[in-house]
């Protein structure tokens, strides 16, 4: 039986404060009209009213351009140097589609062939996940079951309730946590249903999969521009590309890893030019089908979150809920 | 000691280089810290420093352990470096990588083996381990195909595993002197009549191999026994690139490179 407790609001920067001391803390802030997920060392600089932050938090657990390993060449040898990554962050305040979307990025880094990087900061982290107060025209979690933090997502969740939050901790170090804050139990909060302005029902992994051939996605992948704003913002998207550098000596150097997307062109192609990924139809569904196929059926969850950003920053708008109801025909 | 990221290569040094045709060399690479262990039809991700990495069928004996051999093609930024390296250079390697043929399967069964180009390395290795235990498989033909007789590749092994195993061999442009067959491989098929019942090992550029399984349906082969190699761009052999995922969603890095052909999309060997 999950215990809840009450936190009252005075109490969240005393928390802030405890959970400082052991790590980075991470949190949104605003610029502008914009939030955005910043290292913070003071909780007056934390924006908690916000919908979503513009990049999610990949880039603290997998950021791009991270370096695998460094070498020096020398006349008998080659040394090859590498070291454990750093940074042991705590999210906080991060709303459940980028918490659960870390459920997502475990599958993909940590499952088979976990990851060096990825896993370790991932194990190092303390997440605190803050229910939505409110939801734009973009957000769709309801859609793909991701308004509820997932198991795993999570060591602390808060619901904004009596001008306070009810708490549900997860695990030793946020037991510890919470009864260390003498706070009292309290009973569950009534989870509010229908934040999003609709709620829609998405066709199952086994309908999509005999969608492949559809010709709807010749229509779709018409409107793309294969920009890869999607990826980008994706808080569950983790492909990348491994790049060599070398000094002008050509004595010493690094590989490093950055960003890539299954929508670019380049992004399958081999030595000799032949590119396996070539037609826009099939750049355009691949990601559909990770996410809303392949992950699912694997992961017993959605590879896609409902944060929205896909459709806030693509150029024409394009929406993956909109995608997926639209597929007709096929098998 | 926290073990090292799969992502870190070992390294090695090119203990000896054979040509193989004009542009493909095979390198004979001894690991500085690792006794070689693989099984056939596994592959190795080669670093050339300072260049990159890419992925290379293990194509030695496995039964050596001292060192191991990857054959290389110069047609890109990687394997054009590799080609300029000399006996003595270092490399990175990480290895073995990704799921080979069904080799205990494979017992006790008659095998052909469909080979393109140089789709020979990523069967040589099974090649040697058939060699050696004879007696455990069935009636095994070898159906090797290339665009010229100087384009026959592994020709010194051809000739130590001619004497126990069937090798049948074509060309699509014969030179002068050549006397064997001429046409492409699925000719070859044609011409040798394997038994329907055989497994189908089949590997080569993806144009051959479109045609081959077209072929092994018209002959009756059952799609549960023919098993295809297939080649990607793969950055990080571990499935978490992207890089080489199939249309459902099977990884030719970790699921493969070797897949049971109705286990994959026809859509993916196009």
């Amino acid at each position: 039986m999950q215990r809840w407790y009450y936190l009252p609001e005075d109490k969240l920067p005393v928390m802030f404060n405890m959970l400082k001391e052991k790590y980075a803390i991470v949190a949104p802030t605003k610029n502008g009209d914009k939030h955005f997920y910043t290292v913070v060392d003071d909780y007056s600089k934390v924006s908690l009213n916000y919908v979503r932050t513009v990049t999610p938090l990949k880039k603290f657990l997998y950021p791009n351009g991270e370096i695998l390993y460094t070498y020096n060449i020398k006349a008998e040898n080659i040394e090859i140097e590498y070291s454990a990554p750093s940074g042991k962050y705590c999210f906080f305040g991060v709303h459940p589609c980028d918490s659960n979307a870390l459920v997502v990025l475990d599958f993909i880094l940590s499952s088979t062939h976990p990851d060096f990087h990825y896993t370790q900061r991932r194990r190092n982290s303390f997440i605190v996940v803050l229910d939505c107060k409110a939801s734009d025209e973009y957000c769709f979690c309801e859609s793909v079951n991701s308004r509820i933090p997932w198991p795993g997502s999570y060591n602390i969740r808060l619901y904004p309730a009596n001008g306070g939050f009810k708490l549900q901790s997860q695990g030793a170090e946020a037991d510890n946590l919470v009864s260390m804050l003498k706070l009292e139990e309290t009973d569950p909060p009534a989870l509010a249903g229908g934040i999003n302005k609709s709620k829609f029902d998405l066709p199952s992994p086994d309908k999509i999969l005999r969608l492949y051939e559809s010709e709807t996605w010749d229509e779709w992948a018409g409107k793309c521009l294969f920009c890869g704003s999607c990826i980008a913002s994706c808080p569950t998207c983790a492909c990348f590309d491994v790049r060599d550098e070398i000094n002008g000596e050509l004595t010493s150097g690094y590989r490093f890893r950055v960003y890539d997307g299954c929508v670019f062109k380049g992004f399958t192609k081999v030595a000799g030019g032949r590119v396996d990924r070539e037609s826009e139809n099939e750049r355009f569904k691949n990601r559909f089908y990770h996410k809303f196929v392949e992950i699912p059926s694997a992961l017993g969850r959605m590879g896609c979150t409902g944060c929205g950003r896909c459709i806030a920053y693509c150029p024409r708008g394009i929406n993956p809920v909109e995608v997926l109801l639209s597929l007709k025909g096929g098998q | 000691m926290q073990e090292a990221p799969l992502l870190v290569p070992r390294l090695g040094e090119i203990i000896k280089i054979v040509d193989e045709s004009y542009d493909t060399k095979t390198f004979r690479i001894k690991p500085a810290d690792w006794k070689v262990e693989f099984s056939p039809g596994q592959f190795a991700e080669i670093t050339v420093f300072g260049v990159g990495e890419a992925p290379f069928a293990l194509s030695s004996d496995p039964q050596v352990k001292d060192y191991f051999e990857v054959s290389v093609r110069a047609v890109g930024s990687v394997t054009n470096m590799l080609h300029k390296l000399r006996t003595g250079s270092l490399v990175g390697f990480r290895a073995p990588l990704g799921v080979g043929w069904p080799v205990e399967q494979l017992e006790g069964q008659d095998i052909t083996m469909v080979v393109g180009g140089t789709g020979i390395f990523a069967v040589s290795s099974l090649i040697w381990h058939i060699y050696h235990s004879r007696d455990k498989f069935g009636d095994v033909k070898i159906l090797y195909g290339a665009r010229s007789p100087d384009l026959l590749l592994k020709k010194r092994e051809f000739e130590n595993w001619r004497r126990k195993i069937e090798v049948h061999l074509t060309v699509d442009t014969p030179s002068e002197g050549w006397t064997g067959n001429v046409g492409v491989v699925t000719k070859l098929i044609d011409k040798v009549k394997p038994s329907p019942e055989s497994y189908f090992l089949v590997v080569g550029p993806p144009v051959m191999m479109k045609f081959t399984l077209l072929k092994l349906d018209e002959v009756g082969a059952k799609p549960e026994r023919v098993y295809v190699s297939l080649e990607r761009n793969m950055k990080c052999g571990l499935g978490l690139c992207g890089r080489c995922r199939l249309s459902n969603g099977l990884y030719v890095c970790k699921d493969g490179p070797i897949f049971r052909s109705d286990r994959i999309w026809r859509c993916d060997l196009e």
